[in-house]
């Protein structure tokens, strides 16, 4: 009996010896939607199904079959050939995976438990959950001894009692996840799982998010951690993703005449040639208005490259807007729109307002930004105008920028702001709570994003 | 002799599929041959030009069976795809019996069978024989004509007010394709059986050269396999040579009597496999006639 093509078999047999095929089609189905795969009920039973039409003991066939029902998109399959082969490996894989997983969980138990006995104060572990003990153990054994000296002489310091705890606690808390941000840049894939207790299972997800790194697809990476060679791989699927949009989009606009309803007059005149019987029905045109947008893009320092994507993107939906007005600000508003008409590819375009403009890569003052917007552009804005804003809501003024945000927001339909910083970073950022009161806000990383935001906000 | 559905095997379908000249893999005959097996429709996606509408044909040919196509396009609606009345026909039928005939009985004869127009979906769902419907480019279509389409999937039945439901007299062998312009709902996702065909691997599309383009030497299948591999290969290429293009080119090639590709030819040629003009700047800027000409052959 050779393990590939028999390797169900053994799988039936592994373990606590009462696996059936059932069950280990349903455990695999656990594994992909662990994964973030979508699948239903049905689909597991039509898989089940399927077992009674194929060779059970065939990989490959058994493999097609679990792939035709189970998967149900192109993008997901490399992950879904991934799963499998870990999950329906040969039984000694299987407990060497397990073996695996056990023991670097236990490490990871010994090394937390060793890091809260590190981080005292008073003689008292810190009140900071897994997360941030986590990050203080990826530090360099350099970054752990500087945070234990700084709680050392906190914790002797004269005058210091039991009141301090908190304040220090509080500072411990930010500089770790602070760092954890610095480390992490952007999300990985699948970071936030977490184990089920079924060992199986988790060593098979834990083995492929180990697997995963930085790599996957260009959609739902952080567009900062695009390489110089991947740019051109990123700007075509840019080109396909507003393609798929703006076809969507149009489509909406050229609704079949047969939901609408009959226009008499235009009837009446068509039908003179048969005497008056309406052999030829005539509808009436629906007006659709297309939106109107300004794109406001912060292209100080790390916002240029978010920037690039953005307008890029809004410009592949031309043929649905009525409009596009585009600036970019960093000390100060430039309007960009004129450089953007021309018919050149993008890259030129970003190429010559890099040499045009005085803008890219300095501070951020967007009160600045907003306050020359409303004194010299001002009859933008109408009621079927969409503003969208690109920035990490870093700047000076920010009280300031808000109040013209504020009276901005009166005069249009929306005010949609895109921020590349994690949603669970801006508790951080004070100025985002004073910008939400007039706009929405939403984090924008990746294409993914993106997307999402333009096809539910703006051309929902 | 055409395939029995009821007594179907995979070897049967393979055997068909190779007898019909479709050169399939595994990965593409196990989930036709399970859409068949569980009554499912067949969901098949991919670039342009990888064989998904050829599937569809295929099967009709294979089981003997009457191939009813429903081409999607933009704003598409349920008149089109199931029925309509026909309305210039009704209102003939108004003029010239309006003075003569019983009103209701005028009416009642005016929503009968003989003026229903039935469309694609209608027509598959009232054949006597099992036949095959192939929604083509599904994707072309709206949310909303596709939640209806789910709907006639699953039950295969549609009500026509005027007449009733109409149930399906044999559940058809259904095949949607989808180039992918835009993602397609869970729901009818779920309804169906997932092929996605990838362009062929050389091997393969050797195959393919042999069995459709059959005066095409030895020497040159292989190297056009390999050379139509390489430029779909190129990061920068907006549309990939499709099959149907390699075998364009491999016709081309034999109607001028070429035996082997040199970069000269490929220069003349390049029209037949990449057909616009981004594209073909990117090909001369990142691999070359010539060198193409030297990948193509030097591998044997």
């Amino acid at each position: 009996m050779t393990s590939p093509e028999k390797v169900l078999v053994e799988v039936n047999r592994a373990r606590d010896g009462e696996r059936s095929l059932e069950a280990a089609v349903v455990r695999f189905a656990g594994v992909l939607r662990r994964l973030g795969m979508r699948i239903s009920t049905s689909e597991v039973m039509e898989a089940l199904a399927g077992t009674a039409h194929i060779d059970n003991l065939d990989r490959d066939q058994f493999e097609l079959l679990l792939c035709a029902t189970l998967v149900k998109k192109a993008e997901d399959m490399p992950l879904f050939e991934a799963a499998f082969r870990l999950f329906f490996s040969p039984p000694e894989h299987r407990r060497f995976m397990e073996g695996r997983y056990r023991r670097a969980r236990e490490e990871r138990e010994r090394m937390i438990s060793l890091a809260r006995e590190e981080l005292r104060f008073q003689g008292e572990s810190l009140d900071i959950d897994e997360r941030e003990l986590e990050t203080y153990i990826a530090l360099t054994p350099s970054e752990q001894d500087r945070l234990k000296e700084f709680l050392e002489r906190s914790s002797s310091g004269i005058k210091v009692d039991a009141s301090f705890r908190p304040i220090i606690e509080n500072i411990v808390k930010g500089h770790l996840s602070r760092r954890r941000r610095e480390m992490m840049h952007g999300p990985k894939p699948y970071h936030d799982l977490r184990p089920t207790g079924d060992e199986v299972l988790d060593a098979v997800v834990d083995a492929l998010v180990d697997g995963a790194g930085t790599g996957g697809s260009l959609l739902y990476r952080d567009l900062m951690d695009i390489s110089g060679d991947e740019l051109k791989r990123t700007l075509v699927l840019v080109e396909r993703l507003t393609r798929q949009l703006a076809g969507r989009i149009s489509r909406r606009y050229k609704r079949s005449a047969r939901r609408k309803s009959v226009d008499i007059r235009r009837t009446v005149r068509a039908n003179i040639q048969f005497g008056g019987v309406p052999i030829k029905l005539k509808y009436r045109r629906r007006s659709v208005q297309k939106p109107r947008i300004i794109l406001i893009c912060d292209v100080s320092g790390s916002m240029s490259k978010y920037a690039g994507f953005v307008l890029q993107f809004v410009y592949g939906l031309t043929s649905v807007a009525d409009r596009i007005e585009s600036f970019i600000f960093s000390e100060d508003l430039e309007r960009i729109t004129p450089h953007l008409w021309r018919r050149r590819s993008f890259e030129e375009t970003v190429k010559r307002l890099l040499e045009a403009s005085g803008q890219w890569g300095q501070g951020t003052d967007l009160r600045r930004a907003l306050s020359r917007f409303r004194k010299e552009h001002q009859h933008l804005l109408t009621p079927n105008t969409f503003m969208i804003i690109v920035s990490d809501a870093k700047t000076l003024g920010a009280k300031e920028a808000a109040s013209h945000l504020g009276a901005i927001r009166r005069r249009v339909r929306e005010i949609l702001w895109l921020n590349p910083v994690p949603r669970a970073e801006w508790d951080e950022l004070p100025a985002v709570e004073q910008f939400c009161r007039s706009c929405r806000m939403f984090e924008c990383f990746t294409l993914a994003h993106l997307e999402h935001v333009l096809r539910e906000r703006v051309w929902a | 002799m055409p395939l029995d559905y009821d007594k179907l095997t995979l070897e049967a379908l393979r055997e068909a599929f190779a007898k019909d000249g479709y050169i399939a893999g595994e990965n593409i005959l196990v989930p036709v041959y399970l859409a068949l097996q569980l009554g499912k429709p067949l969901l098949i996606e991919g670039e342009p030009g990888v064989g998904k509408t050829e599937i569809a044909k295929v099967l009709a040919r294979v089981f003997s069976a009457e191939l009813i196509r429903l081409q999607c396009y933009e704003g598409l609606d349920e008149n089109r795809a199931l029925y309509e009345w026909n309305y210039q026909r009704q209102l003939l039928k108004i003029q010239i019996t309006k003075d003569r005939l019983d009103p209701e009985e005028v009416e009642q004869d005016l929503f009968s069978e003989e003026y229903l127009l039935t469309r694609p979906l209608l027509k598959a769902l009232l054949a006597e024989k099992r036949p095959v419907l192939l929604i083509d480019e599904v994707d072309k279509t709206d949310a909303e004509f596709e939640a209806f389409l789910f709907e006639v999937l699953s039950d295969f039945q549609v009500s026509i007010p005027e007449l009733g439901t109409v149930t399906a007299r044999q559940i058809p062998i259904v095949v949607l394709t989808s180039n992918r312009s835009r993602e397609l709902s869970d729901g009818l996702k779920r309804r169906c059986i997932y092929l996605y065909i990838d362009f062929p691997s050389v091997e393969r599309e050797v195959e393919i050269i042999r069995a459709k383009v059959p005066e095409v030497g030895e020497v040159l299948r292989r190297q056009l396999a390999r050379a139509i591999h390489h430029v779909r290969e190129l990061p920068d290429m907006r549309k990939k040579p499709s099959i149907a293009e390699t075998l364009d080119w491999a016709r081309a090639l034999v109607a001028m009597d070429v035996e082997r590709l040199e970069p000269k030819v490929i220069e003349d040629t390049i029209n037949l496999f990449l057909k616009n003009k981004d594209d073909i700047e990117a090909f001369f800027k990142e691999i070359g006639a010539e060198n193409l000409a030297r990948l193509a052959t030097a591998e044997g």
